[in-house]
């Protein structure tokens, strides 16, 4: 089996909170299990666990705006704690695109309907939810009430419409 | 030297409206990889000089680079015309996944001829120049060369200009303690061809990239210093989020002038 590079390796270090806790147990330990080259071993080796998860922060970081671009009213409502809530629900689970409506939105805006319901903005979990989905169509009836209308093109594109309806 | 801006959305009716002192603009190319765009560029080339940024062709991944992504790119360097393009010195994602972000790549010189063949490529595919540009990395780094070596041997092998990112260098410096000057003084002047330049910010005791603050006073010092240094053509502010009111806009672009060694506008 070829050696694991470099690049390979702090990608899986870097997306992946359980092994970054490996990393700072037993780095030499993990590198052998890794099966990573001899001279990328080394230079793995001389990074500190401190600022491996440091750099890991900054990348979920840059993934919470992406959620807080889609989910406003959702984090909103989470105040203070949006950002810790989504670093723990996103540690080890790595990004699977890095689109605002992507998966991250969707898993996130799930995690806080089970764990944290009263936050969740319904309109913006439908919105999510076909953004994510394959749906050509989809209709969400929302407080008011109002009506969002989902409708996704040929070309992959959707588009949203809100009527407010009158009763 | 023409300062310019990032182009985003969340500033695009002020620059359509005139800014003072605005010269250029860097488009970032994923913002413009879906939907009907091209023409939107070739009317923002008119009014100024376009600089096309790219932040996912992940150059210092090895293997070969995302066909689709870079056929995406090239499209949007063609419908912005642009001076030149960039990209950076960093691997976005891996073999297996995708971290979404600039990560560092090893100072080696298998990383040179990584980075500086994708380079060449990229640049080939889109008929311009490329420059590349530094980043933040809070993973202090040591392999066969030093940080100025390896950028000096990827321009040479890439044949290629260096996107100084001041900001980043600066974050560097105080994160990992060395001297930001006698770090530039090692780099080949003449390769130095545009800055980026925006605030830094704080957090868990160190300083970092969020784009998202005014440019500080060291940042400028620091960033006149490289303007004396090297043959700079070109300075451009970075900011992505906590966008300012115009009235700061327009002192962050004054800011830049002053780097630039112009006196800005009353």
């Amino acid at each position: 089996m070829p050696a694991l590079d470099f690049i390979t390796a702090l990608g899986r270090l870097l997306h992946d909170g359980a092994l970054r806790d490996a990393f700072a147990a037993d780095p030499r330990g993990l590198m052998q299990r890794l099966g990573v080259g001899e001279a990328d071993r080394a230079m793995l080796l001389q990074l500190s666990p401190a600022d491996l998860e440091f750099q890991a922060r900054v990348l979920l970081r840059k993934r919470f705006d992406l959620v807080r671009r889609a989910l406003p009213r959702t984090c909103a409502a989470l105040g203070e704690i949006a950002w810790p809530e989504f670093f723990q629900f996103a540690r080890s689970r790595p990004a699977a695109d890095a689109k605002p409506f992507g998966a991250d939105a969707v898993g996130f805006c799930e995690h806080v309907r089970l764990t944290r319901m009263g936050c969740v903005c319904q309109m913006e979990r439908a919105r999510v939810r076909f953004a994510g989905g394959r749906r050509r169509f989809a209709v969400h009836l929302g407080r008011g009430p109002v009506l969002h209308v989902f409708l996704r093109r040929r070309n992959a594109r959707w588009q949203e419409w809100t009527l407010f309806l009158r009763l | 030297m023409n300062v310019g801006i990032g182009y985003r959305r969340e500033m695009s009716d002020w620059i359509r409206g005139g800014l003072r002192g605005l010269d250029s603009l860097e488009i970032t190319a994923e913002h413009f990889f879906h939907g009907r765009s091209d023409e939107h560029l070739a009317e923002l080339g008119k009014q100024f000089r376009l600089y096309v940024h790219g932040l996912g062709l992940s150059l210092g991944t090895p293997g070969p680079l995302d066909h689709q992504r870079v056929e995406q790119f090239a499209r949007v360097a063609a419908a912005a015309d642009p001076a030149w393009i960039s990209e950076h010195i960093a691997f976005t994602r891996s073999a297996e996944v995708d971290l979404g972000h600039l990560n560092p790549v090893p100072p080696t010189r298998e990383s040179v001829k990584v980075i500086a063949d994708h380079a060449r490529e990229v640049a080939a595919r889109c008929r311009k120049p490329i420059l590349l540009e530094n980043i933040t990395s809070y993973l202090p780094m040591q392999g066969e060369l030093s940080e100025p070596d390896f950028l000096n041997e990827l321009c040479e092998r890439a044949d290629c200009g260096l996107l100084l990112d001041v900001t980043n260098l600066f974050i560097n410096s105080r994160n990992h303690g060395f001297d930001p000057i006698a770090w530039l003084h090692e780099i080949e002047a003449q390769r130095i061809q545009q800055l980026h330049i925006v605030g830094y910010s704080r957090e868990a005791g160190r300083y970092t990239d969020g784009h998202a603050q005014p440019v500080q006073e060291e940042l400028i010092e620091l960033a006149t210093a490289v303007a004396e240094y090297a043959p700079v053509q070109s300075v451009v502010l970075e900011r992505d989020d906590n966008f300012p009111s115009l009235g700061e806009l327009e002192k962050e672009i004054a800011k830049l002038e002053r780097i630039a060694g112009r006196h800005a506008c009353p």
